[in-house]
């Protein structure tokens, strides 16, 4: 733990009643101020139970949380003042216009008539809901309900803000407005906690990222560095056909890992890459398409999840 | 905390209005059933109520004894006999009584058969034991005048008779507050449908509670600084105040839109005092029941039926379907399981016994004690149901 950590968990477990494991095992985590923090996990994993706990949904039954210097037990009240939760479901009033559910909302974070006043137009420029916001929800597209959810969140204008999966299930104009104004909160210094299964959006948008599965953290990186220890010695080659014997033969050497009959990956040296081309070449196998010293986190993750586990 | 109870009234009050089928349920509902219980009761209650049934009477005899006759049927039973303005006009009277001509004589002579002079016509909708009623006010009214007829002319004969003398036979006896007017039908039918349209709000209570769990709405409003209490005061406030703007909507269906359709006004009688009791208490009641509803159903059409179900059943056990007079004696005590039979028999001690603000207290602490208790197990179950 540094000091410029903004988020410190320590020893966090919660069981729910009558489940047979803990929904979070001994969780240790730690956010920087500022960051913006990828959390990773299969479906059941403990990842919505953890942010339950740090938005003070739920109490947790063992360990800390503390959050910008104040404990989660007991400042509970100011921490929530300080934060906002936007949930993958679209948690807003469908038979409310736009602009009624972000002055609810700014009413349940105790705002004044004059913040409520500066804030709307500034979420409403923010999320590209100009042209819809006096019209009830409910006719919203599934784009834009999503870009009103994330406005709510920003009402308050949050010191930390918890995204879940924000872009799950819309279209791809809708996901580059949100990830855009993700990327805005982010120049502004706000701390964001972000879970989605896109691990395009993680790596574009996180610092760090923490892996959990089975209620226990499994790994928490930078993302710059979880890419590049796994992945800089990975040869990626993709045939026009599926890889015929003589080509197996050649690469058998190299211990390659066939993905499927026409994609291989191969842990090899630099130097080595030329030698296993002309190999290749020699056979007659020559891939479409090929690289190296790059791996996706998709990768990364799946291999992280099987040791896990 | 005020700031965000005001939101949340606010968003409240919004969402009810832009829920039709809510208003129409809140509102519209029990001033259907008011008026069409208050009409559809009114003749069996104006019975009970000792009201005069019109019995058009076309007198072609116009004699001394066919007078004698239309007021000894007067007399003689709930009627009151109207002679139509101009021959054979006809009002809304179901029943019309002629005197042919030559009745005068057929009562004072024992050659012609009398009642053969007297002819009832019956409207095809008339209650049957009235019919019965009247017939038989008619036969011992003539009867009598024949009689009185028959003991003077013995007397003018010197015969020992004794004097024509009419003695009442029977001393009738009402329930209800000596002195003051009868119950009539509105008077019933106006707080038990107003106990039952407020037990109604369990369902667009339930149900919007039960959207904002599933779209993870309370979730999020739980991750804000708003305290659990306001979530449901916010909540429960704006309810409280339509229960009691049912009352009052309903208080003025029965006074002035009931009388416009043919059927008695309401009278507000007793303490006014109490009657705010009541209201108040039993929304207390029926928010609490609204609120179990919510947390015990796991989806908003299980709430709808629950809801819906559940009032159907506490009224028709409590008394608010059929009154509880016309229930036999052992369903009656039945009645008493039900919290809507504690808001009724409240309602009724104000406006059909005249009741005082401290003689509906029974009623007011049961009802208020229901709806604590529901509140607290609603609130600790709610609390389970977003943990889970």
């Amino acid at each position: 733990m540094q000091d410029d950590d903004f988020v410190t968990v320590r020893e966090l477990s919660h069981r729910y009643a009558g489940a047979d494991r803990a929904a979070l095992d001994g969780v240790d985590l730690a956010v920087r101020r500022g960051s913006t923090f990828g959390l990773l996990g299969p479906n059941g994993a403990g990842k919505s139970t953890l942010l339950s706990i740090l938005t003070g949904i739920i109490a947790p039954q063992s360990g800390s949380v503390s959050i910008g210097g104040r404990s989660l037990t007991s400042q509970s009240q100011e921490i929530k003042s300080r934060s906002a939760l936007v949930p993958q479901e679209y948690a807003f009033y469908l038979r409310l216009t736009g602009r009624e559910n972000l002055r609810f909302f700014a009413g349940a974070y105790g705002l004044s008539h004059h913040q409520i006043a500066e804030r709307i137009p500034d979420c409403v420029d923010v999320c590209q809901l100009g042209d819809v916001i006096d019209r009830q929800a409910k006719h919203y597209s599934g784009g834009i309900k999503r870009r009103l959810n994330l406005a709510i969140g920003l009402i308050a204008q949050p010191e930390i803000l918890y995204l879940d999966e924000p872009t799950v299930g819309i279209d791809a104009i809708s996901r580059e407005c949100i990830l855009q104004a993700i990327a805005a909160l982010k120049a502004r210094g706000t701390t964001i906690i972000y879970t989605s299964h896109y691990m395009e959006e993680i790596e574009r948008l996180c610092d760090e990222v923490a892996v959990i599965d089975h209620g226990r953290i499994l790994i928490r990186e930078r993302v710059d560095r979880l890419l590049r220890s796994d992945a800089n010695r990975t040869l990626q080659l993709t045939f026009g056909q599926p890889l015929g014997e003589e080509g197996r033969e050649a690469l058998a050497r190299w211990n390659a890992i066939y993905v499927d009959a026409s994609h291989v990956q191969l842990v090899v040296e630099s130097a080595e890459v030329s030698a296993i081309l002309n190999q290749l070449s020699a056979v007659g196998a020559v891939p479409v398409q090929m690289s190296y010293g790059m791996s996706r986190l998709h990768d990364v993750y799946l291999t992280l999840l099987k040791e896990g586990a | 905390m005020w700031t965000a109870l005001k939101a949340t009234w606010i968003k409240e009050v919004r969402l009810l209005l832009r829920d039709l089928h809510g208003l129409l349920l809140l509102f519209v509902m029990p001033a259907a059933f008011i008026l069409i219980m208050s009409l559809a009761m009114d003749e069996d209650f104006s019975a009970r109520a000792g009201k005069r049934f019109a019995v058009s009477v076309v007198d072609q005899d116009l004699t001394v004894d066919s007078h004698a006759l239309i007021e000894a049927i007067e007399k003689n039973g709930p009627f009151a006999l109207q002679r139509p303005e101009a021959p054979h006009q006809r009002g809304k009277e179901l029943f019309a009584l002629t005197i042919k001509k030559g009745f005068s004589e057929s009562v004072n002579s024992d050659a012609t058969d009398g009642a053969a002079l007297l002819r009832l016509d019956v409207a095809a909708e008339a209650n049957k034991q009235t019919q019965a009623a009247l017939s038989a006010a008619i036969r011992a009214s003539y009867g009598q005048l024949r009689m009185q007829r028959l003991l003077t002319a013995l007397a003018e004969e010197g015969a020992d008779a004794p004097a024509a003398t009419h003695v009442e036979p029977l001393e009738i006896s009402f329930a209800y507050h000596a002195g003051t007017k009868a119950p009539t039908a509105v008077q019933q039918s106006v707080p038990a449908w107003l106990v039952f349209a407020m037990f109604f709000v369990a369902i667009p209570v339930s149900t919007t509670l039960i959207q904002e769990r599933q779209m993870g709405t309370l979730r999020r409003l739980r991750s804000t600084p708003m305290p659990n209490a306001v979530i449901f005061l916010g909540k429960l406030c704006p309810y409280f105040l339509v229960n009691l703007l049912q009352t009052v909507l309903m208080l003025l269906v029965g006074m002035y839109l009931v009388p416009l359709l043919g059927g008695a006004a309401l009278e507000l009688r007793g303490s006014m005092l109490g009657l705010t009791i009541m209201a108040m208490t039993l929304s207390v009641a029926a928010l609490g029941y609204a609120l179990l509803i919510a947390t015990v159903a796991r989806t908003a059409d299980q709430a709808t039926i629950l809801g819906g179900a559940g009032s159907i059943l506490l009224a028709g056990i409590g008394g608010i379907m059929v009154p509880k007079f016309v229930m036999p004696l052992a369903m009656q005590q039945w009645t008493n399981i039900s919290p809507m039979a504690w808001g009724l028999e409240g309602f009724l001690q104000i406006l059909l016994r005249e009741g005082s603000a401290l003689s509906v207290w029974p009623y007011a602490t049961a009802l208020l004690g229901f709806g604590a208790v529901a509140l607290i197990i609603a609130t600790s179950m709610h609390r389970t149901r977003i943990d889970d």
